[in-house]
């Protein structure tokens, strides 16, 4: 599976488009002379644009459209070795951590010392660094002071925690002090109140219009069509950009496979990879479908269901909704789109096994209550098989082991 | 309402003594490993030593009675969730290490009552002012910037307030030399412990500080107790930079006299909450957490006050306890899944969380006590096989199930019969 790379455009205001409405939602709060709520949460999935979001929060709109404001963007993920939506040049008051890079407390708040210009005691310790930052905002009542956590929820959680134990928790308390988070997949269960009762909203996706005008502010003329597009990246803008250039549908679903894997270290890309591609089919699973679909898939034998999903979790590509572990969105969208197109006969034993799967579950009378639901699924996967040509689900082949099992 | 005290010491007795839960204690816990979480969310059942408490919190909107910036009482049955949310709004006003925050103050009648019947506001000030020093003293071996920030004048008057009020200091010195002021929170008042250690070389600070000061001669202090209390508020409001104090009253129902009659228990606390509005004023905040037998008698002591209290019931409901459970298990495994169901082998669109709270009776302890239970039972399933499947099976569940509605029946009988009235 080769893996085509081609970066994705950093950050550039003039392609900016649309949020017009969580932009005026900060504004406002920003606005107010005694803000109840000094915390906004943004959450959305991979490709959405939320880093996007958190640069031209940071540098155009905290610095254009609003007066006497300091800010600061970390953005506590990386998007991969090949994308730097921050661009090459280094900004001030903006720390992008880079992939396998670890950002301690430390550096965080010497970025926003060294900002301001506080003088700190000779070796000074955490407590002394937050207390110089409070009451340096403390003394600035006129200022406005907001702090960007771009990826949050994918971060390494300690940091948090380290954040909101020391600083966070703290800095919050004062009126003109705001705090940005944006983040994917698990939210981090805060213990601060002026998070927890934080403003949330959701990026929505782009619609039709807005992909065209992506298009033309990327200066782009794409082979496909804007629908084509739409289909394939279902208004996730990240996408865009890559798919305009592909030169066929077919390319254009390798290299949107491609970028939603960038967020996986290399390393281990290519088998992860694979986990999503076999549970793909499903709209949601618990380990016992992990394994069993994992062992369709690569039709070589066992496969421990725990470490499966273990694994899946750790991308954030995948979250516990409903009971059970669910793709992210665009994820699934793309994934369902691809994998029939490049390997039919292992997306066929794959809804194979899910049916049978299922069927059996259906038949087992301890679970009879839930008969409806398995009878759903059914339902799905004998649709999903007859589009590809299959009528007979019972008939269809399934893997090795699953043959050698049953 | 005499059963009241009975079902404390049988919950007690049935939690802590019986002889499963005591394996359980001991036992290594495999099952952390097994299914990657990082703590045993459901080990604690009393709130103050669950460092993890605020990751869970549930109805947000009953936590923002306590913490808003007036006089609040928020009622509950027994195993409600009271003592869980005091120690939880005390918790929250630490998270930030000391920002402008409000500076929270336990007080348990029961610790205090064999003193007094607290029939006047002074008797209720000489024991919140107790509390209170220990609370000021362990903010500062928590956070020594608060107290080394001071200036010395001020240190020199809290260290000997807080020398006059604390028998034994240069002990409680001694111990927090060592770096851990949960050691002392666990003797001077639980509820305080933070779970975490302060910066060491700002704790030696304070501690040299200290013994300075404990060096020289006191200066005598013949205040009346109200104005020792005016003082006390005054230098933290003021002086300190917390942004209110609130004073977080609980343990009603702990102590024999004021739970067997709600009548008296009442009458014990009308002087200290009649005075709560005017408090405000001085950014003062009583919070009571209290059974929720006493609402009606207070309510007659109270007509003229009563309105100002903010008021919330503590309920739960299956969908909360469920969520209850799922929150910790979120938070134990840094939000890999939510449920136990993911490491169990039941099929993944069964509810489990939801069946195990619709199995007990709606109290959060309830919920707790059975889960504990499945994991013993897994537990011991295990480690009698080791080569079984390291998931949460049927008979586990079915086992546990068995257990609570056989030796929890008298508890759930009796949570029953106050819950009747």
């Amino acid at each position: 599976m080769a893996e085509t790379f081609i970066s994705s455009s950093p950050y550039d205001p003039k392609k900016f488009i649309n949020r017009e409405e969580e932009i005026k939602q900060i504004i406002t709060l920003l606005r107010q002379s005694q803000p109840r709520v000094r915390a906004v949460v943004i959450d959305g999935d991979r490709g959405v644009g939320k880093t996007w979001l958190s640069l031209h929060l940071q540098r155009t709109v905290l610095k254009k459209e609003i007066t006497g404001v300091a800010s600061w963007l970390f953005s506590l993920w990386s998007p991969g070795e090949h994308y730097r939506p921050e661009g090459d040049k280094p900004q001030e008051n903006e720390r992008f951590v880079r992939e396998g890079e670890k950002l301690e407390i430390d550096e965080f708040l010497d970025i926003i010392i060294h900002s301001l210009s506080i003088e700190l005691p000779p070796n000074p310790v955490l407590a002394e660094k937050v207390d110089a930052v409070r009451r340096y905002v403390q003394s600035h009542v006129d200022n406005r002071f907001v702090l960007i956590l771009d990826s949050a929820y994918e971060s390494d959680w300690s940091l948090l925690e380290q954040l909101e134990t020391h600083f966070l928790g703290n800095l919050l308390t004062l009126n003109n002090f705001f705090v940005l988070v944006t983040g994917r997949g698990r939210p981090y269960p805060w213990r601060v109140p002026y998070l927890i009762e934080a403003v949330r909203f959701g990026l929505g996706k782009f619609s039709v219009e807005q992909i065209k005008e992506q298009l033309k502010k990327f200066s782009l003329s794409a082979s496909l069509s804007v629908d084509e597009i739409y289909a394939i990246g279902a208004g996730w803008p990240l996408f865009t950009e890559h798919l305009a250039r592909a030169k066929d549908r077919a390319e254009a679903l390798d290299i949107a496979a491609d970028i939603l894997f960038a967020v996986v270290p290399a390393y281990e890309r290519a088998q992860i990879r694979k986990y999503f591609e076999a549970l793909c089919p499903l709209d949601g699973f618990g380990e016992t479908e992990a394994a069993l679909m994992v062992r369709t898939y690569k039709q070589n034998g066992v496969q421990d269901g725990r470490s499966l999903c273990k694994k899946m979790n750790e991308t954030r590509l995948i979250s516990w909704k409903n009971g059970r572990y669910e793709m992210n969105t665009p994820v699934q969208n793309i994934l369902r789109q691809y994998l029939p197109h490049k390997d039919k006969d292992a997306w066929i034993r794959l809804h194979c096994a899910a049916y049978r799967h299922f069927e059996t579950q259906a038949n087992d009378r301890s679970l009879e209550r839930f008969q409806s639901f398995f009878t759903g699924l059914m339902g799905n996967h004998a649709k999903a098989l007859s589009e590809a040509g299959i009528s007979d689900p019972h008939t269809c082949p399934v893997s090795n082991a699953e043959e050698a099992k049953s | 309402m005499k059963l009241h005290w009975g079902i404390l010491n049988s919950i007690q007795v049935s939690v802590f003594s019986h002889v499963s839960m005591w394996i359980f204690s001991v036992m290594e816990k495999f099952w952390l490993n097994h299914f990657g979480f990082r703590f045993d969310p459901f080990e604690h059942l009393e709130a103050s030593a669950d460092s993890n408490l605020n990751r869970y919190l549930i109805g947000y909107e009953t936590f923002s009675i306590a913490w808003m910036e007036s006089p609040a009482l928020l009622f509950s049955p027994p195993g409600g969730g009271k003592t869980a949310l005091r120690i939880y709004t005390a918790r929250a006003c630490w998270t930030g290490a000391g920002g402008y925050q409000p500076f929270p103050i336990h007080y348990h009648l029961p610790h205090y009552f064999q003193k007094g019947n607290f029939s006047t506001l002074e008797e209720h000030l000489e024991q919140i002012v107790h509390s209170s020093v220990h609370a000021l003293f362990l903010a500062f071996a928590y956070y020594p910037l608060i107290f080394l920030k001071a200036p010395p004048t001020l240190q020199k008057q809290l260290a000997q307030f807080i020398f006059t009020w604390i028998p034994n200091i240069d002990y409680y010195l001694e111990v927090l030399r060592d770096g851990q002021p949960d050691r002392i929170a666990a003797q001077l008042d639980r509820s305080y412990q933070l779970h975490q250690t302060p910066d060491p070389s700002l704790l030696s600070l304070l501690c040299e500080t200290l013994e300075k000061y404990l060096a020289e001669q006191p200066s005598p202090i013949s205040l009346s107790i109200q104005k020792i209390f005016e003082r006390l508020t005054k230098w933290i409001t003021q002086d300190l930079g917390f942004r209110a104090v609130y004073l977080l009253l609980d343990g009603v129902d702990g102590f024999p006299e004021l739970a067997r009659s709600p009548g008296f228990a009442a009458e014990s606390l009308v002087n200290l909450f009649a005075n709560a509005p005017t408090w405000t004023e001085e950014r003062i905040f009583l919070k009571g957490f209290l059974p929720l037998e006493i609402r009606t008698h207070l309510q007659a002591r109270l007509e003229k006050q009563w309105p100002a209290f903010g008021q919330v019931e503590l309920k739960w409901d299956e969908a909360m306890l469920a969520d209850l459970i799922r929150r910790r298990v979120y938070a134990a495994t840094d939000g890999e899944f939510a449920s136990l169901s993911a490491v169990s082998a039941l099929p993944s669109v069964q509810d489990l969380e939801l069946e195990l709270a619709r199995a007990v009776y709606p109290l959060p302890r309830e919920a707790l006590v059975l889960v504990k239970q499945i994991l013993f039972e897994y537990e011991k399933r295990w480690g009698e096989n080791s080569n079984s499947e390291k998931r949460i099976q049927v008979e586990d569940i079915e086992k546990a199930l068995a257990w609570y509605r056989t030796d929890q029946a008298p508890i759930i009988e009796e949570l029953a019969s106050i819950a009747r009235g």
